[in-house]
């Protein structure tokens, strides 16, 4: 990849991601940061980018594994000063868009690892085995993850979103 | 896609789409210019460690005779690893950001929010962004604009900004009400934001006085 390519490539990913990272993080500072930080690191590493065969993957996951390391170093030294701690896991999302307030507060509630498979599956279209190979997780895992989250949703949101378990194409178990 | 949920997700992404804060040359640059810097401190541990082993030879063949063996001092070390001098420096002591020969009043971290310090690296700059009113001191279920955001994370993840502190402008070098942030006139906000650029040092010392107010010297 060429100087020129780099580029093109981060101004033309760079609005994607940070969309998608403020799905899973909650907050448009941090989703701006670690997504500037991966591709950072992705120039930085170009050979293992390149490798991957799939550039822009490979940085939303650097992205997604900054913001988890990022929360529980935050979370950690929290702990430390006070005498009561934050949240189990990372916020989620806040409510900036009345029309999408429901989905923002049940997303809120998502435990992390739920609400990570169903941004990688749901908003950035990864089958259920490549959600398993970017966070490292087995199959079935996934799959109980993906089912979990949805249940969850489905039960927050009712009616609005009732469907959203029954996708038909063949990715969605 | 027919999912609801999938087109719900999209939508929420689609809202919070960010343009770039930096051209991608500015990120080449960072990556190589921390590329640099890690081969530096490899270089000097790797000259350390020679260094080390040279000297504890010299002492191991040369100290048979009383057994004393008083270590020299490392300064030489210490010379080697000198930090470059910073792009500007916060005194969040005295309220004042120094850069460039100038010297700004700043509005820091409250007593329960306080600032983060040591060396900060620019890591990106953003015109105008929305923040949560606790970040400007309003409830926190409030959301204002601020300008001239400059984001500063230090080596080992913390992180903070100095910003236009463009709701009450004479805030800064009178009162410490932020979340954490740095707060800045709008219009000093605007020349540093002009000034330094991604990967420019920023150095952060002190920590708010005690009382709301800046104490007249005597």
């Amino acid at each position: 990849m060429t100087e020129d390519e780099f580029d093109a490539f981060y101004a033309a990913a760079f609005p994607r991601l940070t969309g998608q990272l403020y799905a899973f993080t909650g907050d448009r500072g941090e989703a701006q940061d670690v997504v500037q930080e991966a591709f950072v690191r992705a120039w930085d590493r170009r050979r293992d980018f390149l490798a991957d065969g799939a550039p822009e993957a490979w940085v939303r996951t650097v992205a997604m594994r900054l913001a988890v390391s990022r929360w529980r170093r935050a979370r950690r030294w929290l702990e430390l000063v006070r005498r009561t701690p934050p949240p189990e896991s990372t916020p989620g999302p806040e409510s900036q868009h009345t029309h999408l307030a429901d989905l923002v507060a049940a997303l809120r509630r998502l435990p992390e690892a739920q609400r990570m498979a169903v941004v990688l599956h749901h908003l950035c279209d990864l089958s259920i085995e490549q959600v398993a190979s970017e966070t490292g997780a087995p199959v079935g895992t996934v799959k109980a993850r993906l089912s979990r989250g949805r249940i969850a949703l489905q039960r927050e949101l009712g009616t609005e979103y009732a469907e959203f378990g029954e996708r038909e194409d063949d990715r969605v178990r | 896609m027919s999912d609801d949920l999938t087109v719900g997700l999209r939508e929420l992404a689609e809202s919070a789409e960010q343009l770039p804060p930096s051209s991608g040359a500015d990120v080449r640059r960072l990556a190589q210019r921390r590329r640099g810097r890690r081969r530096t401190i490899a270089a000097l541990g790797g000259t350390a460690a020679v260094a080390a082993v040279a000297l504890t030879l010299v002492l191991s063949l040369g100290g048979s005779g009383t057994g004393r063996q008083d270590m020299p001092a490392t300064r030489p070390t210490g010379t080697l690893m000198r930090q470059p001098a910073p792009d500007a420096e916060v005194d969040l002591s005295s309220r004042l950001l120094k850069a460039g020969g100038r010297s700004m009043p700043v509005s820091s971290g409250f007593v329960r929010t306080p600032t983060p310090t040591g060396r900060m690296t620019v890591i990106s700059k953003v015109v105008v962004t929305m923040v949560s009113g606790e970040v400007v001191g309003r409830p926190s279920d409030l959301r204002y604009k601020v300008p001239w955001v400059i984001r500063l994370r230090a080596d080992d993840g913390r992180t903070t900004a100095v910003f236009g502190f463009a709701t009450d402008e004479t805030v800064p070098g009178v009162y410490d009400m932020t979340s954490g942030w740095i707060g800045l006139r709008t219009v000093d906000a605007k020349w540093l934001y002009d000034r330094l650029r991604t990967g420019s040092v920023v150095d952060i010392e002190g920590h708010a006085p005690a009382v709301p107010w800046a104490v007249p010297s005597a």
